[in-house]
């Protein structure tokens, strides 16, 4: 079992008992553990002291993940001694992304992250806030949700992106970043390319894409390739078969040079079995497994209407749902906040990034050869902490 | 340039048995029509050589080489259209009566062209 590492920096370490003491009772309730804004300041500087970085109290005062009613299972966000383990579900203290820390310095503000999916529901009461810009790459409308029996694949992903902090439902991982969704639910060549040519015009810094074919065009790297010299980091999903890539006549969207191929991890902080793997996927995330354990808590794909995965502790606007689709836009989260600290960074200093920063999980199960890599765990699961510290010292 | 006539060659040489193909990476992917039934978009579905599952309808994305006018190089081809997709990529509309094969051949030959292959319609599989 992997030790989180909750000492990335001193004051780190005092602000995390500090939230002990000042709480008067155990962290193991995520209800309390982000009760610590007690200071406020505008100043977000990093000091760098003998590569041991220092955080100012950059907390803003009103932000309390804890008032989200559904925090408390967002296991990915916060799994120590998560309240669903008292639920029957098994969720490992080490399964989250560690970002507490990361939110103590920046949620993503002013940060537009592009999806590229079949659309989301641009009313939802945890999507709305944080929405700037909705495109049918389809048809060129701005109608980009089609309520139906299949639901909406993007409301999900989009959530775990940017569900605000709003005192509703869960938060995504960058609360503050802006979210251009485009719907792309045809499967052209064409249409991809005009949608990845939308959010690139538009400002977007990430594009999730929690989609692939395993047989992905030329024309479609060469696009992919522009995106990168272009400064946007693009995240593709390895996909839900629990196979390798690495055969002969796969060629997935996920393994591109230009992009970051994401695989999962599941409650126990290990790979999900489901999860695709080879040696161009970079990274995991939690992707959650509802076979196994809850599954990660996010929006509902149906929106309002609802699924039947409330696992009777959420509404219908909310679902615990798993795939490599929900670790890829929490991936995406994780890059927006590394944007927000440094707009800078290349796609290719987020790959390093979150490749150097990566928390080695597995146990004696895995086996990371010296270049840090496991064939089927990647480089690791992703830390937005260390991820974020570092891109921001990048910047130094 | 080499690499052209070799490929010019094999191309020829698959011609002469009447497989409709397209190059990707260079490579040669041959394809054998699926029978499908009638659809209102009229796409054409085939099997890849790699295994894969394409549609096709009459238009071919294009990407020139860099320093090429690429409009130029495809006013010369008998098209329906050309549309600027991109600052480098074309989506070029042909008769449907045309072997959208033959035609992308064709333009992979052409020296300022770097990628020729059709508009696919893929399987794209949400995760």
């Amino acid at each position: 079992m992997e030790i989180k590492d909750y000492r990335l920096t001193a004051i780190s370490l005092l602000s995390s008992l500090f939230i002990l003491s000042s709480c008067g009772e155990s962290s193991s309730s995520n209800e309390t553990i982000q009760n610590t804004n007690s200071t406020v300041s505008n100043n977000n500087e990093i000091i760098q002291d003998n590569n041991i970085s220092t955080v100012e109290d950059t907390l803003s005062s009103d932000f309390n993940a804890s008032g989200e009613p559904y925090f408390k299972y967002q296991w990915h966000l916060n799994s120590y001694k998560s309240v669903l383990n008292d639920k029957n579900y098994r969720v490992d203290d080490n399964a989250d992304i560690n970002i507490l820390e990361a939110w103590k310095i920046t949620r993503g503000a002013g940060v537009k992250v592009a999806l590229i999916d079949t659309g989301v529901q641009p009313t939802h009461e945890d999507l709305k806030d944080n929405i700037i810009l909705i495109y049918n790459a389809d048809d060129g409308s701005n109608i980009v949700y089609y309520p139906s029996v299949y639901g909406s694949h993007g409301n999900t992903c989009g959530g775990f992106i940017v569900a605000p902090l709003n005192g509703k439902g869960v938060v995504g991982v960058a609360p503050e970043a802006e979210l251009i969704a485009i719907r792309q639910n045809e499967l052209d060549d064409a249409k991809t390319i005009e949608a990845f040519e939308y959010a690139k015009n538009s400002g977007a810094k990430v594009i999730s894409c929690s989609w692939g074919s395993n047989d992905v065009s030329e024309i479609l790297v060469s696009e992919l390739k522009k995106m990168y010299d272009a400064g946007i980091t693009v995240v593709f999903a390895s996909g839900n078969e629990g196979v390798s890539l690495d055969v002969d006549n796969v060629n997935d969207e996920s393994e591109v040079e230009w992009v970051i191929g994401v695989g999962s991890s599941v409650e126990n902080n290990d790979i999900g079995s489901y999860s695709n793997y080879g040696s161009n996927i970079d990274i995991l995330a939690p992707g959650g497994d509802t076979w196994e354990s809850s599954g990660i808590l996010g929006i509902d794909d149906m929106g309002t209407i609802g699924s039947k995965n409330q696992n009777n502790l959420v509404n219908n606007n909310y679902a615990f749902t798993d795939g490599t689709s929900f670790a890829t836009p929490v991936t995406v989260g994780v890059i927006a906040l590394m944007y927000a600290v440094n707009p800078n960074i290349t796609p290719k200093e987020v790959r390093d990034i979150i490749i150097k920063t990566a928390d080695k999980i597995g146990g004696s199960s895995a086996n990371y050869n010296s270049s840090g890599f496991d064939v089927r765990r990647a480089y690791g699961k992703i830390n937005a902490s260390k991820a974020v510290l570092e891109a921001k010292r990048v910047g130094l | 340039m080499n690499k052209k006539i070799v490929i010019s060659l094999i191309s020829f040489m698959l011609l002469l048995n009447a497989s409709d193909f397209y190059y990707e990476n260079g490579d040669i992917v041959e394809v054998s029509e699926i029978s499908q039934p009638r659809n209102k978009n009229k796409i054409k579905y085939y099997m890849t050589s790699k295994g894969h599952k394409i549609g096709v309808k009459n238009d071919i994305l294009v990407e020139c080489i860099e320093d090429v006018n690429c409009s130029m190089v495809l006013s010369k081809y008998d098209t329906l259209s050309v549309e600027n997709l991109t600052d480098s990529i074309y989506l070029l509309k042909i008769d449907k009566s045309k072997n959208i094969f033959e035609f992308t051949q064709k333009l992979y030959l052409d020296g300022n062209i770097k990628i020729a292959h059709p508009n696919f319609r893929k399987e794209r599989k949400w995760r």
